[in-house]
């Protein structure tokens, strides 16, 4: 059912525009055609496509015919709250944003009456259009300061070379206000900047979305909870709330309420230095940019970084513990929703652990940047950092739990992740073995006395089967603490529901969610805003590559045509086999095949992701390399990586979809896809990132790696490679189109005779049902959660030993290719499964 | 693609003012280089390849047939192929004839009238051929060149509106005769026809190929307004060799020349000032002196560059002119209006409206790359490679299909017929497609004959 969903809805959008629902969209819709902005290429094609992100699916009937859960449920009733909060948010937004928009005579949406043209606009970067949407060039003087703004208040909808689109939204104000921005600064910096009058809706909306956010946090102090504001009047009328006073914890019946300058601890975390400031602009570019402009943001400047001083008389007031989840509900149910802070400085309850920054380390300036937004205040607030794969996401980790220096935990998404995290921990960070504590199904450290930082995946949390002795003991002991931080790794990978439960089980003052791709086909993105915090920062991937933080990759879209003989079936056949005959495709082999062999010739490290099994074993058995895809043990996956990051005879590996992320493999740096999950945006980009992290010794060259993506001509798998772009294109790639490779004619390459290729067809029209799923497999899932549904899908794709594929393969005149097929399909999947399911499946394209 | 007009000649698909001539009859020719103003045969000699220039000039003044023999003397081997091209080009123009020598070989013959043009350009003498400067009356006010350039820029601006449908304010009557003549837009009794397919890719040109084209086809069109194309053609190039920013008297101008002079004004190539009585000074503009030069001459500069494209196919355009707007709208879905810009997208089916409106993807890019925004010309190559070769990508699609035209043959009664058909077909190589269960063969046309005669031989035995 939740496919049904998914599929059923248009597009997948500006995440927002979708989130909004009924209020927005649908006024949006009839008025202009472009809700749907970001889709940019591909809005000429319509989306049928299921684009679910099954990775970390989790059974939700279980869930809730589980009393227990169903316990934990009120339990977080708070964050439920959340939920219902978007959409009130959303709702908001479609009310200050809805302006009068004319269409002119080219059916663009004409604002040209609402918009007045400053006399010295060429001097300022933006156009603030009222529908939200902000355009900034690029090759503005005030370019730097410009964007420093507007990623704090706005979301970036696409950065290519010149001309960027942000666009304000009701989150991002909200993360602007969470970590100190006020709102009369917002509307005077963005007025300052603007090449055009601010239009009125515009104004309104900030106002409408910032007024009462942020004004209120919730401070953990000594272990005492309190409600903190610098607004006095906010505090008031929240006091005349009756369920809200009656959370106020009261020594003293007239207790007024506290006034204490607050604490002015200036922003530093670990192995911060005092920055040199590369916001120094030099005297040529001072001229060029109106002194208004300049004024203005090195005021904001100062007040993002003191903010303690800003905030120097603070009103707060203490609450009960027990009601903490009550007065956050009540909050967000008054539109003043509560910040979480945590002053780690001041927590005398739980010990520091002896963690520190080795002086080796040292952060890049985005890092910086992202964590002085994270410790802006002396406090550390919870919520989201976006940094491109491969761009040292993991010492941004490192660097939080060292200056939180309270008991860390970690959770990521498979046990391969766990161990470079482990080691990540031991390079930048002065932990010992002993400090850190791994929790998964293969390696599970005994918590020392003085463990500091555990290491686990979002599966051993949040799993809800029985387990083993030890692994309860460990559970015990990690249910019992209070953690200082928790670092959720690649965030956007993991469904609200299991999220919910993760955050039950365990506390945590602060959480510090890191992702690299915050975009999701289905919508559950937005609910990380109140799961977890706003967005803190974004980096800008082309920024960064331009800099040499990232490797220079050059993407590529390879065009294979279908053989005639595949084509003749793909058209013929309507089933789910269609995908097996385009990732099969004898062309498209042949032009791996040919990538391969030239890049292994340029000693290259070569990764191709194939996320169709059946094709993946065929492809890989046939040019001998090894593959790691679901079912292949930790241990043998370790052996593989650990082969071809050293091995020089090991140039090349299949894999599943299993090292979409968080497979750090350095060395590789050419990437090879021949078979994708639909139209998922998330996953090229994810895939991208494998090979992103910079190469060493290879500035001469204009890229140094390369990203290839083999498309089989005139089949669905154009349409969705198209889609998968568009994240990236956004970020400012360029895929380039090849339609033929050089040199390939002289290359002596398999299939080349039409017999063989015959022979393949044979085979792939003699493949089962299963084998032309793609792998629905959790990310290193691990024995300990087979017991859940997904795994007794999981056994069918690890190949049927029944031979009750006859019924399959009777159905193909062939019955000479039966035995072939036994090999590795999978019938006891389709055995288990309800027939509804099945038809489902089948009748699903 | 090629238009042909009402009078049998193609009209603006001439590059060049070489072109174009060697479409006219050679009476016409040879009138023109009779001409008592010789700017024509300058104009042409101007417009000559280097080596025909030479050998016209070394002509010029022996008085006789220039033998074959001789000239090939005078080139090295590699030159030949530039010999091949000069002559042909001079026979084409009509500027030399077969004619033999004294000594009795084949040689080639200047024409005389255009020896006695280009002799009066050399040495001088004769009427003034460049326009009178006048220095006579001082100006009250003077005009000059920025001025000029801005008025000629919104005479043909209008010119243009009127092409894009924007009826921003009346357009002369024949400027629509011009147009429609050149097949801009469609013609016809309500003159409202709208825009044509050559029309489209008219407004993506740089403006001095428009102009250019424009003239041809105005020169077409005096032919139905009863004026002689000589004198027409001749004072064009006349206006072609004057200075801009000086001015010029009119006086002594044939009816047929004031009438020109008012429409030129209207598109731009020359300003008068209007008043109470008509004035009888005119300056050319900038647009009128990239005449003799034909399409050739581009001006680079005069391309003020506007558009931003993106690797995310976005398209920003910094201007506020509807018609910029609309050009670009031509091939892109525009997405925003703000004051001094305009935001649109290329996407697959807007750059395949374009094509289908006959406009070609070199076009698109080359009218984006004409247009690049300074920002961007700073980049090598200026337009992002994806961009260009996606446009292209979408073109090609379009023509995935090859067209053989064949003959069916079907219902044949017996597997036998047909197999004996099919192999017979198939011996003279002329089988396009057989299908062996429904019995269907085609052929080439150019097979059918024998295939039904083979056919009916056989129905007999």
């Amino acid at each position: 059912m939740g496919k049904a969903k998914k599929s059923s809805k248009e597009d997948e959008g500006t995440s927002e525009a979708r989130s909004s629902g009924h209020g927005m969209s649908k006024r949006k819709r009839a008025s202009d055609p472009d809700v749907e902005l970001s889709s940019l290429t591909m809005t000429h094609l319509h989306d049928n496509i299921q684009d679910d992100d099954i990775e970390m699916v989790c059974s939700s009937d279980e869930d809730d015919n589980d009393p227990k859960s169903r316990r934990k449920d009120r339990a977080i009733a708070s964050t439920s709250a959340a939920d219902d909060d978007t959409l009130r948010i959303a709702g908001l937004q479609t009310d200050a944003l809805v302006t009068e928009v004319r269409n002119d005579e080219f059916g663009a949406k004409d604002y040209r009456s609402q918009m007045e043209l400053k006399p010295d606009h060429m001097s300022r970067p933006l156009w603030v259009a009222p529908d939200g949407h902000i355009f900034l060039e690029a090759f503005s003087p005030v370019y730097r300061h410009a964007q420093d703004f507007l990623v704090a208040i706005s979301e970036p909808v696409c950065r290519p070379e010149r001309i960027h689109e942000y666009k304000l939204t009701a989150y991002s104000l909200y993360a602007a206000v969470s970590v100190g921005l006020q709102t009369a600064d917002i509307i005077e910096y963005l007025k300052r900047l603007s090449k055009t009058n601010l239009p009125k809706g515009i104004e309104e909306f900030i106002r409408l979305c910032t007024i009462s956010y942020g004004k209120l946090k919730l401070v953990l102090k000594q272990n005492r909870y309190f409600v903190e504001t610098i607004h006095p009047d906010v505090i008031q009328t929240l006091l005349k709330d009756e369920v809200i006073s009656q959370c106020r914890l009261r020594y003293d019946e007239q207790a007024p309420l506290t006034e204490d300058p607050a604490g002015k601890s200036g922003p530093t975390f670990a192995g911060s230095t005092t920055l040199p400031n590369e916001d120094e602009s030099t005297q040529a570019e001072k001229d060029s940019v109106p002194q208004d402009i300049v004024d203005f943001y090195d005021k904001i400047d100062r007040d993002e970084d003191d903010e303690a001083e800003v905030q120097s008389k603070v009103v707060s007031f203490e609450v009960k513990q027990d009601l903490i989840e009550v007065l956050q509900k009540r909050c967000i149910e008054l539109e003043y929703p509560l910040l979480a802070e945590y002053d780690f400085r001041h927590d005398q309850h739980n010990p520091d652990i002896n963690l520190d920054l080795k002086p080796s380390a040292s952060h890049r300036p985005y890092q910086e940047k992202s964590l002085r937004k994270m410790f802006g205040n002396g406090r550390a607030r919870s919520g989201i950092i976006v940094l491109p794969c491969g761009a040292g996401k993991t010492l941004v980790g490192v660097t939080a739990c060292c200056t939180v220096r309270k008991r860390c935990l970690v959770l990521c998404n498979s046990g391969v992740s766990v161990e470079q995290w482990r080691s990540q921990f031991k390079i930048w960070s002065t932990a010992d073995e002993q400090m850190i504590c791994r929790f998964t199904a293969d390696s599970k450290d005994k918590p020392h006395a003085n463990a500091g930082v555990c290491i686990t995946t979002y599966n051993m949390i949040a799993h809800t089967q029985k387990r083993s002795w030890e692994a309860e003991k460990i559970m015990e002991w990690l249910k019992s603490q209070e953690w200082g931080l928790m670092v959720l790794d690649e965030v956007h990978t993991i469904p609200a529901k299991m999220f919910r439960r993760v955050l039950t089980i365990v506390n945590a003052h602060c959480k510090l969610g890191l992702t690299a791709t915050l975009v999701r086909e289905d919508d559950k993105i937005q609910d990380l805003n109140f799961l977890i915090g706003p967005k803190l920062y974004e980096a800008n991937w082309m920024e960064l590559q331009n800099k040499g933080f990232l490797a220079r990759v050059q993407c590529a879209e390879v065009w294979c045509p279908m053989s005639p003989e595949f084509f003749r079936e793909y058209l013929e056949i309507k089933t789910r086999k269609q995908t097996l005959l385009y990732v099969m495709n004898p062309n498209k082999i042949r032009a791996l095949e040919f990538l391969v062999k030239y890049h292994e010739r340029r000693n290259d490290k070569v990764i191709v992701f194939c996320d169709n099994v059946f094709a993946l074993k065929n492809i890989a058995l046939k040019m001998g390399k090894p593959y790691i895809y679901g079912p292949t043990a930790q241990a043998e996956r370790l052996q593989i990586l650990q082969n071809f990051q050293h091995n020089p005879r090991l140039n090349t590996i299949f894999v599943s979809k299993v090292a979409d992320t968080s497979f750090d493999l350095p060395e590789a740096n050419v990437l090879i896809q021949i078979s994708s999950q639909g139209g998922s945006r998330r996953q090229e980009a994810q895939r991208l990132g494998r090979i992103l992290r910079p190469k060493k010794g290879s500035i001469a060259e204009e890229y140094n790696a390369f990203f290839y993506s083999l498309v089989s001509q005139d089949t669905s798998e154009m349409y969705f490679a198209r889609r998968r772009q568009r994240f990236l294109v956004n970020q400012g790639y360029s895929y380039k189109v090849i339609t033929r490779l050089a040199g390939m004619e002289d290359e002596t390459l398999s299939l080349s005779k039409k017999e063989q290729q015959l022979e393949l067809l044979r085979i792939v029209m003699a493949a089962s049902d299963t084998d032309i799923n793609e792998e629905d497999k959790i990310v290193g899932s691990t024995r300990e959660t087979g017991g859940k549904v997904q795994m007794t899908r999981k056994a069918g794709n690890m190949g049927s030993f029944s031979g009750a594929d006859d019924s399959v393969y009777m159905e193909y005149k062939d019955g000479k290719q039966a035995g072939r097929s036994g090999r590795g399909a999978a019938s006891s999947k389709n055995e288990n499964q309800h027939t509804l399911f099945k038809k489902f499946r089948s009748s699903k394209k | 693609m090629t238009m042909v007009a009402s009078d049998g000649y193609q009209s603006i698909d001439h590059k060049n003012l070489y072109s174009y001539l060697t479409t006219l009859p050679s009476s016409m020719l040879e009138n023109l280089y009779k001409h008592p103003n010789p700017c024509l045969c300058m104009a042409i000699f101007r417009d000559l390849v280097p080596m025909a220039q030479k050998f016209v000039l070394r002509q010029l003044f022996i008085d006789q047939v220039l033998p074959k023999s001789a000239l090939l003397a005078w080139i090295t081997p590699d030159g030949r192929k530039d010999h091949d091209d000069a002559v042909r080009l001079l026979i084409e123009l009509r500027i030399w004839s077969e004619a033999p020598s004294s000594a009795g070989l084949m040689g080639w013959k200047l024409n005389e009238h255009f020896r006695k043009g280009i002799q009066a350009v050399v040495v001088g003498g004769g009427p003034s051929w460049g326009g009178d400067v006048t220095p006579t009356a001082e100006e009250t006010t003077p005009v000059d060149v920025a001025f000029l350039e801005k008025y000629a820029r919104d005479q043909w601006e209008h010119v243009l509106h009127y092409l894009a449908g924007l009826k921003t304010r009346q357009t002369a009557s024949h400027v629509v005769d011009v147009l429609a003549t050149a097949g801009l837009v469609r013609g016809g009794n309500e003159r409202d026809g709208g825009i044509t397919q050559n029309g489209f890719r008219f407004l993506l040109m740089d403006t001095p190929s428009q102009v250019w084209r424009f003239v041809l086809s105005y020169l077409q069109t005096t032919q139905k307004w009863n004026m002689d194309l000589i004198e027409c053609i001749s004072f064009i190039f006349q206006l072609s060799f004057s200075q801009t920013g000086k001015h010029y008297s009119s006086s002594g101008f044939s009816d047929n020349q004031m009438k020109m002079l008012q429409h030129f004004r209207d598109y731009g190539l020359v300003y008068m000032r209007s008043g109470k009585r008509p004035s009888s000074r005119f300056y050319p503009t900038n647009l009128v002196m990239n005449l003799s030069g034909g399409a050739s001459s581009t001006n680079a500069s005069f391309a003020e560059g506007y558009i931003v494209v993106e690797t995310n196919y976005r398209i920003i355009a910094y201007t506020d002119s509807p018609l910029k707007i609309a050009v670009v709208s031509y091939f892109s879905e525009m997405l925003y209006r703000f004051p001094n810009l305009a935001i649109g997208i290329l996407t697959r089916e807007s750059i395949r409206n374009a094509l289908a409106k006959g406009i070609t993807a070199d076009e698109i890019i080359r009218f984006l790359r004409m247009h690049a925004h300074p920002q961007m010309r700073e980049s090598s190559p200026i337009l992002p490679s994806t961009l260009t070769d996606q446009i292209k990508l979408w073109e090609m699609e379009r023509a995935r299909f090859e067209f053989t035209d064949g003959v069916l043959y079907n219902q044949i009664n017996s597997v036998k017929d047909y197999e004996l058909l099919r192999n017979y077909a198939n011996d003279l190589g002329v089988n396009v497609l057989s299908n062996n269960d429904k019995r269907l063969l085609v052929v080439t046309t150019e097979g059918h004959v024998p295939v039904r005669a083979f056919w009916k031989r056989q129905k007999k035995e």
